[in-house]
């Protein structure tokens, strides 16, 4: 027992460290070397550079974790409900939940992101006329969203159709015997729901749903796009002003890197711990 | 008082309910013997609403089901039903997320009101009457089957039901759990519980004291007889 588990924790390290070690060296002929700048746009050394740039990519890194907390929060409260609707609604929700996953899931963040920072105001511009017939001319104003909130709403909005097929997944997994022991009890359906399935579907989708974190993270560097200044878009001012590329793409995926490996690796462990207790309706005798 | 009137179920051309008629009376212990298939089982699980049937009625203390009520209804009805008769598994369907005394407390807590210290105290009393109250903030899992049986006992016996139903309880478990299980039956017997249980294991009957009814391919069949024993 003790042999393997020490084995597992010990091993993911090695590619980080074997990457943090390229990354040091490349960096630092980088900066020793003049010849490897591409440009003399400016000629200091980089980091020196980087020094400069270091609050505006602490900035964007606050506001790229920021970004990913609400969206994860938006994503599995929604998630949530439509993973409820679709074994629970019946016809109706199930068929509404099942549209608007596929819908999510079958068109770009790319497109849905332009269309709530972009779109959406246009169409409260031409909803306008009709808002001033109703006397309520302010209305068409809520269709504006600043770039934070559009961000939130793009990434929590599509990746809730993605953590709604993981809860059902989950939902799905636990017996039917367990809710048949709670009815049986006097629970009402939705206690039963609440009290006994649910708990036990969230044990189950933790690892998924940590994982799926992770590519949220890495996705909220889309939401540059829409002109909010995250770690990529931090990335793009300083790589363009000083036209350093090379360097600073590194930096910038370094930084993601170091945020997103701690918490695969979590991920991968949550599910080791949680996968032994799977099986609990088939208990040995 | 039980009284299940000329019942009867079919799964496309089987006919698994024969026109079944059966009074049970409070206090009493009766087991339901048959072999596989005889529709023992599914008679119990149409007494909680577990299983819905074709024709006939239902009535377990003045609530009547029957096929021709519309959904809520019958969904108010079975939920009485329910909170009077307590349910035995034969795979036991303990709650594994939680600790044995809590599989306990969740039922009066949320379906009585009861308040949570009143909840575990009386299900600490109860796990001490089957003999686990050392086991109490333990998980389901780190249980034997036998165990397990009997916290699921515990916890059908903590809604205080009027009738406690048992399909199959000792049928998972080898001769020395079983027998625990059953002196903890004849105990409830004596106690003046009214039990309903399936089985198909004769020794059940002669170690506890229980009318025996039987039954073949969806019919009560032979009579019933009554047994003294122990």
């Amino acid at each position: 027992m003790n042999g393997p588990t020490f084995q597992e924790r010990k091993r993911p390290w090695w590619p980080a460290i074997l990457l943090l070690s390229c990354v040091a060296l490349m960096a630092h002929t980088a900066s020793t070397s003049p010849g490897a700048a591409p440009s003399s746009l400016d000629q200091s050394s980089f980091w020196q550079l980087l020094q400069g740039w270091a609050p505006i990519f602490l900035k964007g890194t606050w506001v790229t974790i920021q970004l990913s907390v609400l969206s994860m929060a938006v994503a599995s409260t929604l998630g949530i409900v439509l993973a409820l609707c679709r074994v629970y609604g019946g016809g109706t929700a199930s068929g509404l939940a099942l549209t608007y996953i596929e819908f999510m899931r079958g068109t770009p963040l790319l497109v849905q992101l332009y269309f709530i920072y972009y779109g959406l105001p246009q169409l409260g511009e031409a909803l306008r006329p009709f808002f001033d017939q109703l006397g309520v001319p302010g209305l068409s104003r809520i269709f504006t969203l600043s770039s934070m909130t559009a961000g939130v709403a793009g990434v929590g909005l599509n990746y809730a159709a993605y953590e709604a097929e993981i809860y059902r997944a989950g939902i799905m997994a636990i017996p039917r015997s367990q809710s048949e022991a709670a009815a049986a009890l006097g629970l009402t359906r939705f206690q039963t729901i609440r009290l006994v399935v649910l708990p036990q579907a969230f044990r189950l989708v933790i690892p998924p749903v940590t994982n799926d974190f992770v590519a949220l993270f890495k996705d909220t560097s889309i939401v540059s796009v829409v002109a909010l200044q995250e770690l990529t878009d931090s990335f793009r001012k300083a790589s363009t002003s000083t036209n350093r590329h090379m360097e600073f793409a590194i930096v910038t995926a370094l930084i993601y890197f170091l945020l997103a490996y701690p918490l695969s690796r979590l991920a991968r462990r949550l599910e080791k711990r949680i996968h032994p207790h799977h099986d609990h309706d088939t208990q040995p005798l | 008082m039980i009284t299940i009137r000329n019942l009867s179920k079919r799964y496309g051309d089987h006919q698994v309910l024969d026109g079944v008629s059966l009074a049970i009376s409070k206090g009493e212990t009766v087991a339901l013997l048959g072999p596989s298939g005889s529709g023992k089982t599914t008679l119990l699980r149409c007494i909680n609403g577990l299983e819905r049937f074709d024709e006939g009625e239902i009535e377990v203390d003045g609530i009547v089901i029957s096929p021709a009520l519309s959904s809520s209804e019958r969904q108010r009805r079975v939920r009485e039903i329910r909170i009077r008769c307590g349910f035995v598994f034969q795979q036991f369907h303990l709650f594994p997320h939680r600790s044995t005394l809590s599989n306990l407390t969740l039922a009066p807590i949320h379906v009585k009101r009861t308040d949570a210290d009143v909840a575990r105290e009386e299900g600490l009393a109860l796990l001490e009457h089957v003999g686990l109250a050392h086991k109490a903030d333990v998980r389901p899992n780190k249980l034997s089957g036998g165990e397990q049986q009997r916290v699921a006992i515990a916890r059908a016996l903590a809604m205080c039901p009027a009738y406690l139903l048992y399909d199959e309880p000792t049928s998972s478990l080898d001769q020395s759990r079983a027998r625990e299980i059953w002196s903890i039956m004849q105990r409830l017997a004596t106690e003046g519980q009214t039990q309903i249980v399936v089985t198909h294991q004769e020794e059940l009957t002669r170690a506890i004291a229980c009318r025996v009814v039987r039954m073949s391919h969806g019919k009560i069949g032979g009579g019933t007889e009554a047994n003294p024993a122990v």
